[in-house]
């Protein structure tokens, strides 16, 4: 059964300041859904809704509705029996700069593994290479797991961000622009590894860049001021005149 | 000039670093120039051997032994108290708390920083004449009320690095723990107090410092010139402290040489300070190794 996440009339406060008004969204398996705009149009507070991380600032309010519908089931991630905890690790989440935590690499995946998950020492050994190898970063880190994270690249980093989210197995991934610190290289190897995981995944993506997005996405939404201001399918994203009339308007 | 700006900044900082080296070197130098022909076995137990003294219980009255003694009991007790206590109030102050609450204590605990330590002495030498009036008439001044007061004393110390430390770590990292699902508890405990482990060891080793040379609150919960040449055999009993001998033997010598008997004290008042410094770091450094491994 595919999932979906839809997003319903969604508002966010910061403050006073009201940061989104009337957000509507949706994002499903099998495709990759990405989120552009300005900076401070409010992608990252969206991005951020779905999996309640708003909440760990003070003074936030949200109002709507974000239903993660996986295998069948839905949960409505505001609702009253909502467990914000669980809602987290289902729906996995990369930062835009690297966010390793200061440790070495296999502690950065047994501290979520064991605390989180609850798996016994056993067992993380292959749950770590699963995660590694599905990121194509097994190979390159097999012979030093025990070494500092922060001595990776910034897109191996990246890709053991993606990894660690990825081994907690989760429902639906959340990339907030994922490719935003890196070099050239690293960036396609990155947008290779998203379009390859949006066949498991249904997959929101803020994107920095027009090209990027027309590349690899197969939905957009453009945000301005805290509203959807335009839907971009497949077709537009192919469409030069219509991508050169965004980047004249938004950035 | 942007340059020369930069260079000024450059040569003032590198002196500053002299400064501190050279001022340091030039403490201990002269402490050693004016106490090492003591430092010997004779001057920390007499004509007694240390094996008696330390384990025999045999009394020491020529030399500083149970003032060594009475100092580290000194500091292990008030340690044992303040630093687990402070390490967790700040946790909570810096995690937990709400923002008003959070306002007030910061306030009080800045209070309690600013109090002089003769004013924490008294505190505890008053504590005792409250007790002997109300229900405990045989209440003294004693070991157990002079480490409290001192924990007193250097727990706000604890209290603020801890916070400082935590509430200093950057946003990605507090972000961390709850994005991969972690309680907020979990969040804390896992991530935020390891990575703010450097922060909370430098609040010990300010803590330590101070526990060790604290004179005003000693003297008036307990420190004695004399115990009976040992070190302190019970929580109630009184005790000799080096920052008390040494205080002492300022005020009261005769001849030069018990001066420099003094001087010979602060000497190993400073090692026994670096020794508990060095001790908190390896243990901070061996804890974090094993979170980071
Ligand atoms: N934690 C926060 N506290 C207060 N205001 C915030 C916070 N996070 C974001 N904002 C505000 O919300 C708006 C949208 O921010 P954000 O979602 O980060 O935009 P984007 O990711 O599109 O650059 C900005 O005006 C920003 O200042
Ligand atoms: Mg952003």
């Amino acid at each position: 059964m595919e999932s979906v996440v839809a997003v319903k009339g969604l508002n966010v406060w910061f403050g006073h300041a009201q940061v989104l008004s009337g957000v509507d969204i949706e994002f499903r398996q099998g495709e990759l859904t990405a989120l552009i705009g300005p900076s401070g149009s409010g992608k990252t507070t969206l991005l951020r809704a779905v999996n309640r991380m708003n909440d760990v600032f003070s003074g936030v309010r949200t109002e709507g509705e974000v239903a993660l519908s996986v295998n069948g089931a839905t949960v409505d991630a505001y609702g009253d029996r909502c467990d914000v905890a669980r809602l987290r690790r289902t729906a996995g989440m990369v930062f835009q700069t690297p966010n390793v935590l200061p440790t070495s690499i296999r502690q950065n995946f047994t501290v979520p593994l064991r605390h989180v998950l609850g798996l016994k020492k056993s067992e993380l050994d292959s749950r770590i290479e699963a995660a590694l190898r599905e990121v194509e970063l097994w190979d390159e880190v097999k012979e030093r797991l025990g070494a500092q994270a922060q001595t990776l690249s910034g897109g191996q980093q990246q890709r053991l961000c993606l990894a660690r989210a990825l081994s907690l197995e989760p429902s639906v991934l959340l990339l907030d622009e994922p490719t935003a610190s890196l070099d050239f290289r690293a960036t396609r190897r990155i947008e290779h590894l998203i379009v390859r995981l949006k066949e498991s995944y249904p997959i929101l993506a803020v994107s920095h860049s027009l090209g990027q997005t027309s590349r690899i996405a197969d939905r957009a939404y453009v945000l301005n001021s805290g509203c959807v201001v335009e839907t971009l399918d497949r077709h537009d994203l192919r469409e030069p005149e219509l991508l050169h009339r965004l980047a004249e308007d938004l950035f | 000039m942007r340059r020369q700006t930069d260079l000024l900044l450059a040569a003032a900082s590198w002196l500053a670093g002299v400064g501190v080296l050279f001022v340091v070197g030039a403490l201990v130098a002269f402490l050693a120039s004016r106490s090492a022909h003591l430092l010997s076995a004779e001057l920390f137990f007499g004509d007694v051997t240390w094996h008696a003294a330390v384990f025999g219980g045999t009394r020491v009255f020529e030399g500083i032994w149970p003032a060594v003694a009475g100092t580290l009991t000194l500091v292990v007790l008030s340690s044992t108290a303040a630093i687990p206590l402070g390490v967790a109030a700040g946790i909570y102050i810096s995690e937990y708390a709400g923002q008003r609450f959070r306002t007030v204590v910061t306030m009080m605990v800045d209070v309690l920083a600013g109090t002089p330590s003769i004013i924490m002495g008294l505190f505890g030498f008053s504590m005792i004449l409250l007790l002997r009036q109300t229900f405990m008439p045989g209440a003294t001044t004693g070991l157990l009320l002079a480490a409290a007061c001192l924990a007193l004393l250097v727990l706000p110390y604890m209290i603020r690095a801890t916070q400082n430390a935590i509430e200093g770590l950057p946003l990605s990292l507090r972000l961390l723990g709850p994005s991969l699902g972690m309680s907020h508890t979990q969040a804390v405990t896992k991530i935020l107090v390891p990575s703010a482990s450097r922060g909370i060891l430098s609040g010990a080793v300010l803590s330590l410092g101070r526990a060790a040379e604290d004179t005003a609150v000693i003297m008036l919960t307990g420190a004695v010139a004399t115990a009976g040449g040992r070190g302190p055999q019970s929580l109630t009993t009184k005790f000799e402290a080096l920052p008390f001998s040494i205080f002492v033997t300022a005020a009261e010598h005769n001849t030069v040489e018990e001066l420099n008997v003094g001087f010979a004290m602060a000497l190993v008042l400073l090692v026994l300070t670096a020794s508990l410094f060095t001790g908190s770091l390896f243990l901070q450094r061996s804890l974090e190794r094993r979170w980071k491994a």
